[in-house]
């Protein structure tokens, strides 16, 4: 579903620095893969970069069939809308809108007729637990709601690929897990490849897979999770 | 016979000294270019703008018809009712007076039938010679003749300008009345004649100068007795005394050659009157003559210019204008010789804020005098005014 | 405690609250701009007339120079006989009789007015009109008196010096031409010599002898004014007292002041107006200062809740924030001073003083600083400022610190939560409704004012609820945009107002305006066709000039092949009392080819009248004046007396303010013995061509002398003229559009600051930077609209209020509705464009922004 190769990335400046050189990682569908790596290892970046959002500076990296190094702005755009989900570390559920609408927003992108959106957010909602509370506003939840909420977000147009920076950083521990194990169960139940990124071991442990992030590429450390 | 000329040279004397000078600011550098024009007779006046019929020529042959006489003659081109004399108030002080009207016919907008066209001028003018103050009062009045208001009328003395008048003349022997408010004096005076007037010059014509055509129809009403009131500072107080009236109308004036003339009009303590006056060229010389002397009984002398002769005497410098004028004369009229002196210095008039003008005009004492110009004065025996004009600058006509 | 009070706030000012308005350059600069404008606009129309007041005045004092007392009557002047009763008055020191004139020029745009004097009198009444002649010589001393000679001001010298216009707004040389000059009277030429100067008169004028001017003329036994010095110790009121009583009808004696008092009376109402437009400028400036703080407040709430922490106090937080408003208003104050001097002087030396009304013709003002007004308009600039941080600086002080500091507060705490203010907005327009019936303060509407500013604030307090009422109608778009926007404006309607406070008074402003402007055009246009039917209109000049058209130019026209028959018009300006402006009287026959547009009575006069009065037609601003309706009594001042009319109908006036009435010629002629006529109306014969019957008449007068119109073109001119009039009132909408879009701009470049966690987080999500922008440029469109709708719905209701309460309280007029539907609705789609344009302008910076930096952010 996912797959990097020899993916390089340099930042920029005065003298430039390599961040990461020649990664490779395939991701199948159903697969959660989890990214560990010190501050500033650059595991956001390479998160970014399997977005689109940050370009690469050698290698490539195909979501389903599509290198996405080829595409421009508003393509990758497009193919995000349509085959990512995203789950960020401080949630990003839109004050203005009910947590109805909140889910419904990539559907809204994609163009789904209102009356099908509406019923697909509520069947997401419902599968993470806040089925009754579809016309809430946001400002009423907790952390851990709303974090449940991104999730419903990041899956209610059923990703191909769902990425998730730090999605309990801004968590209690007891809700963290909570919350991972939902995103996990998530993921794989809607067969959507996962690469989650996150400094926390323990949570890391719940992926499929653990990698660590060094210079010199991706290290499967698993077993020693 | 020649003094007529005088008196339309007092019109003239204003503007002669403002027109080449052009004094002060442009209002007043204008106003003198009117009062100049107004009052100047002679050349320049041959203008397109010019309406009516033209001025009548002063012609000897037309006697004097009273009392139709004493009014105005708005046919000729200018005017004047001049009276001058001596008042004494309850405390014994002596001053001198002086009053003018004059009236010009302009030949503007006769065929303008707007009562303000201004076809007739009236200008008025007043002076009172005070010793105590050391100079003289003077203000004066003008305006286009407009009834009720600003009027010179014909058929008697009826003489206006706002609240300013000269009144009477209904018949010879009838009297005068005047009025003069000003800001720093003003007096209310009542005239009246002992006798009928004098006819000057040939039956009323008044010759001025070598040419016939400057003349004048003239007539003097001396020995006017002077009662009423004049104001000065404060309140009016009552006076009394003897005053000269001058009437005087032409339609030419000045020959070029004139510069300047003196005057004199004197009421003589026995009753009689003394008119005399000479005509100066530009080098000082006399260039015409005249004089009449009459006495109680009516009897009038007229005197040619041969008769007549006016020798200065004491001479006067003003610490205003720096102009020189011979304030003492000998004064000598046919057999008749006398001493001129004035009853202050400084009695010139130096209006040149207003009208421009600067002349000497005051009252006089008349002396008796012996043959010679050295010889020694005698006793008082009239008083009245002098009048001196050209000392300044040339008289330009 | 009271230590900490005192503690200067200056470092925390600079650092923390003034150093914030340079962080949002944009927003302050736009709130800066706009108060700059409103104190520039109002300090402008305050200036400009201040200044042609003063010139007026000046003119006046000039020509009246030292006069205590003027005599003053109808514009025609009034019979000379009472200049002797009052020259020979003990009470008058000096009397100067004036006969002024309004020379036409033959065959040109501009007069000149004439001052015909006694030169003995005005030295010692009005020194200042002393001419002084050019040149040098003996041709001087004939100058003054002169028949055929005029004396000019400098600045009249300067003016005719000068090329000239025609009539048609052709260029022509210069009037004055080898010191001779051409004027007009009756339908006859007359050349006057330019003869000097008047050195101490300003404006443009010409002295001549009073005498040549009554016979020039044809104004014989007529003067148009008499001033009076008094004699020592009388006092004018003393003087007043004495005289009054030997005037006839119709003539006032008064105060050389009152003439620049009457005039600033006629022209107080219009300028009233333009202020009143220059406060909602001003009043937009500070929404738009409260938009800009508030969403500053609601951005640094977290801030502020830090420093409360560490321990600034309320009172500090307060003052910190209020100065920032203060700044703005001072800058902005300032920059408004310094651009209405610039505003005042440009507006000299295009349209001269008069503000585009016509009130101050001839006038040449000069700009002066004025350092009182300057000094006002300055601090109304920074109350602006002040008042619209009051609400938002209150908020922030008030909120608790610890809340504040909670994470997870969005952006939109602290914004007016747009709920209950319904109730209040029906308060606001009942108390519009009141405000119209209260009845006008001395000539000026203050209700109608008042219920301006009501309606406004309902119109803005209604927002909210209007948004909850439109929005779900415009629930059906699909895309993802459309519906983020909606959602995003139903759920917080507060923002809306907060940006769209602003549009709402400047499109409520323009709206208002331009349905009064319209409704007013096309009454006029109406009324224009109403009183032109005739086929060709003859006049000689206007009303107060020097062209008439006397008898035997009548019968001419009548003679000239084509002419049916000729109706005239005779108009007079007479003075009904000491304190009124001029009243107009026409007279012609009732009914002729002239229309007279009733609005009540009928133009049969009245039957049974047991006095037999004359009829009299008045105009709506007679009748309201002087509560006249038909069968009324109305007495005139005609040939020196009162005369008295029966009213027997009202018709509407646009073209004198302050009353017309309308009599029989033939009453007026044998009431008055004045047989001169203005205008004439010409009704052909069948198959007769209004160009051949025009080029005849110019054959027979001179085509400079008369001035020959069709219908057509006088309605032309008119409205061209109703253009001219109303273009400074554009303007100022204009401006006020201007400031309202700055409003969607600040709020709009500030919201798009706090959204860009936002912008990332839907970028992530797949939006492309297109849609992006396109979403602000949605919530803009949806902001401005709604702004929009409530502006319309306010600037209607305003309109109304303008038309019917405020024109007709300070014009009299009255008018039929009429709104300009397709410019309104072209108005308001091109305003939610540029609103939309302007929005995305704003938030380019958010956009530019990268996403995976903004989903970062912590907000």
């Amino acid at each position: 579903m996912l797959q990097l190769d020899r993916v390089t990335r340099i930042l920029p400046g005065a003298p430039a620095r390599v961040l990461f050189e020649g990664l490779a990682l395939r991701v199948e569908a159903g697969e959660c893969v989890a990214i560990v790596g010190e501050s500033g290892s650059g595991k956001s970046t390479l998160l970014n970069c399997i977005a689109g959002l940050e370009a690469i500076d050698g290698g490539t990296i195909r979501v389903g069939d599509t290198p996405i190094e080829r595409l421009d702005d508003d393509a990758m755009a497009r193919l995000r809308r349509s085959h990512f989900g995203f789950v960020f570390q401080a949630f990003h559920i839109l004050p203005h809108l009910d947590l109805l609408q909140n889910v419904a927003l990539p559907l809204w992108l994609l163009g789904t007729a209102e009356a099908d959106a509406a019923r697909r957010a509520r069947e997401m909602l419902a599968r993470v637990g806040l089925g009754a509370r579809a016309t809430d506003p946001p400002q009423q939840l907790s952390g851990g709601e709303l974090q449940r909420v991104a999730i419903a977000r990041a899956l209610v147009h059923r990703p191909h690929l769902v990425l998730a920076d730090e999605p309990t950083g801004n968590l209690d521990p007891g809700r963290a897990s909570e919350v991972l194990d939902l995103l996990l169960g998530q993921i794989r139940d809607s067969r959507a490849a996962g690469v989650m990124v996150t400094h926390s071991r323990s949570a890391a442990a719940r992926a499929d897979r653990v990698l660590e992030l060094r210079a010199d590429g991706l290290h499967d450390i698993t077993e020693r999770t | 016979m020649r003094r007529e000329q005088a008196g339309a040279v007092r019109a003239g004397r204003r503007a002669a000294w403002i027109v080449p000078g052009g004094t002060g600011t442009g209002l007043v550098r204008l106003w003198v270019m009117l009062m100049a024009w107004l009052l100047l007779v002679g050349g320049g006046m041959a203008q397109a703008q010019e309406s009516g019929p033209p001025y009548p020529p002063v012609l000897p042959g037309k006697a004097l018809v009273f009392p139709q006489d004493f009014g105005a003659h708005p046919d000729y081109r200018t005017e004047w009712w001049y009276i001058t004399g001596w008042l004494r108030d309850a405390a014994g002080v002596e001053r001198g007076f002086q009053l003018t009207f004059f009236r010009v016919r302009t030949r503007i907008g006769e065929d303008n039938p707007s009562r303000f066209a201004p076809r007739q001028l009236v200008l008025a003018h007043a002076a009172v010679a005070d010793p105590a103050s050391g100079r003289l009062r003077h203000a004066e009045r003008s305006g286009r003749a407009y009834p009720g208001l600003v009027e010179a009328l014909e058929g008697r003395t009826a003489v206006r300008v706002d609240d300013w008048f000269l009144a009477g003349g209904d018949s010879t022997q009838a009297g005068y009345r005047s009025r003069i408010e000003a800001e720093d004096f003003g007096f209310e005076l009542d005239f009246t004649p002992d006798r009928p007037p004098v006819i000057n010059g040939r039956e009323g014509y008044s010759q001025k100068a070598p040419d016939p055509l400057n003349a004048s129809y003239y007539y003097s009403r001396p020995q006017l007795a002077v009662r009423g009131t004049l104001r000065l500072d404060g309140e009016p107080v009552a006076v009394s005394g003897h005053a000269w009236l001058d009437h005087e109308w032409s339609s030419e004036i000045l020959p070029a050659e004139a510069r300047g003339w003196d005057w004199i009009g004197i009421n003589l303590a026995d009753g009689g009157g003394l008119m005399a006056f000479r005509m100066r060229d530009h080098d000082g010389r006399a260039l015409w003559a005249a004089a009449s002397t009459s006495a109680r009984d009516g009897s009038v002398r007229i005197h040619p210019p041969a008769e007549v002769r006016f020798e200065p005497l004491r001479h006067w410098r003003s610490p205003r204008t720096g102009i020189e004028y011979p304030v003492e004369w000998a004064v000598t009229v046919a057999e008749r010789r006398f001493r001129l002196s004035p009853l202050m210095d400084d009695q010139e008039l130096d209006s040149r804020a207003s009208t421009g003008a600067i002349y000497w005009e005051g009252a006089v004492r008349l002396y008796e005098a012996g043959e010679g110009a050295e010889a020694e004065v005698g006793g008082e025996v009239g008083r009245g005014y002098l009048e001196m004009t050209g000392y300044a600058e040339r008289l330009r006509m | 405690m009271q230590r900490q009070g005192a503690r200067p706030v200056s470092v925390p000012l600079r650092r923390l609250f003034l150093a914030s308005l340079l962080r949002r350059r944009l927003a302050s600069a736009l709130s800066l701009l706009a108060i700059a404008l409103g104190v520039a606009l109002g300090l402008a129309v305050h200036l400009i007339h201040g200044a042609a007041l003063d010139e007026f005045g000046r003119g006046m004092r000039a020509v009246a120079g030292k006069a205590d007392l003027q005599v003053v009557g109808a514009r025609d002047g009034f019979d000379e006989g009472l200049f002797v009763t009052l020259a020979r008055r003990p009470e008058v020191a000096a009397a100067s009789p004036v006969l002024e004139i309004e020379a036409r020029l033959p065959g040109r745009e501009e007069s000149l007015r004439i001052l015909g004097v006694d030169l003995f009198r005005v030295l010692r009444v009005q020194p200042g009109l002393m001419p002084l002649a050019d040149g040098d010589g003996d041709d001087l001393r004939f100058a003054a008196l002169r028949p055929g000679v005029v004396f000019l001001s400098e600045d009249a010298h300067q003016r005719l010096s000068s090329p000239g216009r025609s009539a048609a707004g052709e260029a022509l040389p210069p009037a004055l031409a080898d010191a001779r000059i051409a004027v007009q009277s009756g339908v006859r030429s007359l050349v006057l010599e330019a003869g000097g100067r008047v050195p101490g008169a300003s404006g443009v004028l010409g002295v001549m002898d009073l005498g040549a001017a009554q016979q020039a003329f044809g104004r014989i036994g007529v003067l148009s004014r008499i001033d009076l010095r008094l004699a020592e110790g009388v006092s004018p009121s003393a003087a007043q007292a004495a005289l009054s009583a030997l005037l006839p009808p119709g003539i006032a004696l008064r105060a050389p002041e009152a003439a620049a008092g009457e005039l600033g009376s006629l022209s107080r109402a219009y300028r009233v107006n333009l202020t009143m437009l220059a406060a909602i400028a001003l009043l937009t400036g500070g929404f738009l200062v409260f938009s800009t703080q508030l969403l500053s407040v609601a951005r640094r709430r977290r801030e502020f809740a830090l420093l409360r922490a560490l321990g600034l106090v309320r009172a500090e937080l307060m003052r910190g924030l209020l100065a920032e408003g203060a700044a703005v208003g001072v800058v902005g104050g300032v920059l408004g001073v310094a651009l209405g001097h610039a505003l005042a002087a440009g507006a000299f030396r295009l349209v001269g003083g008069d503000l585009g009304a016509g009130f101050f013709r001839g006038v040449a003002p000069q700009l002066a600083f004025d350092p009182a007004a300057s000094l006002a308009y300055l601090l109304l600039g920074v109350l602006a400022g002040i008042a619209g941080t009051w609400l938002p600086a209150r908020a922030a002080a008030a909120v608790a610190p610890a809340r504040a500091l909670r994470a997870g507060e969005g952006e939109r705490a602290g914004l007016p939560r747009g709920d209950g203010r319904g109730r209040l907005a029906a308060a606001m327009l009942v108390l519009a409704v009141l405000a119209c019936l209260v009845p006008p303060l001395g000539g000026i509407p203050v209700g109608g004012y008042a219920a301006v500013v009501f309606v406004l604030a309902a119109a803005i307090l209604a927002l909210p609820v209007l948004a909850r009422f439109v929005l779900p109608l415009l629930a059906r778009g699909r895309s993802a945009t459309w519906r983020l926007a909606h959602a995003r404006l139903a759920a917080a309607p507060g923002q809306a107002v907060v940006a769209g406070a602003g549009v709402i008074a400047s499109v409520a402003l323009a709206v208002s305006m331009a349905i009064m402007v319209n409704s007013f055009r096309v009454s006029v246009d109406e009324w224009l066709a109403q009183v032109l039917p005739a086929d060709l209109y003859v006049r000689a000049s206007v009303a107060s000039g020097s062209g008439y058209l006397d008898p035997q130019a009548l019968a001419a026209i009548a003679a000239t092949p084509g002419v049916a028959r000729v109706d005239t018009t005779r108009l007079i300006n007479l003075r009904l009392s000491d304190a009124e402006p001029l009243f107009s009287v026409l007279a012609r026959p009732a009914q002729g080819n002239w229309g007279l547009p009733l609005v009540s009575g009928s133009m049969e006069p009245v039957v049974g009248d047991a006095e037999s009065l004359p009829p009299a037609w008045v105009s709506e601003a007679a009748a309201d004046r002087h509560d006249l309706s038909r069968g009324s009594r109305f007495e005139l001042p005609l040939g020196g007396r009162m005369q008295a009319f029966r009213v027997a109908g009202v018709w509407r006036d646009y073209a004198r303010q302050h009353g017309a009435a309308l009599i029989e010629s033939r009453d007026y002629v044998a009431l008055t013995g004045d047989d001169r006529v203005n205008d004439a109306a010409l009704l052909l014969a069948p198959g007769a061509t209004s160009a051949a019957v025009a080029q005849a008449l110019r054959e027979r007068f001179g085509a400079e002398h008369i001035t020959i119109a069709l219908p057509g073109e006088i309605r032309a001119i008119s409205l061209q003229i109703f253009d001219r009039t109303f273009l400074i009132t554009y303007l100022m909408e204009a401006v006020a559009v201007v400031i309202g879009l700055f409003g969607i701009a600040t709020t709009f470049a500030a919201l798009a600051a706090t959204r860009q966690g936002e912008f990332g987080m839907l970028r992530h999500l797949g939006f492309t930077r297109a849609e992006i922008g396109r979403l602000i440029a949605t919530e803009g469109a949806l902001t401005a609209g709604l702004g929009v709708v409530a502006g319309l719905a306010g600037g209607a209701a305003i309109a109304w209020v303008l038309i019917e309460i405020i024109n007709r309280q300070s014009f009299h007029w009255s008018m039929e509705l009429a709104v300009p539907c397709s410019g309104l609705t072209i108005f308001a789609v091109s305003l939610v464009m540029l609103a939309a344009l302007v929005a995305r302008l704003a938030g380019r910076h958010a956009m530019r922004q990268s996403a995976v930096l903004a989903v970062k952010a912590d907000w």
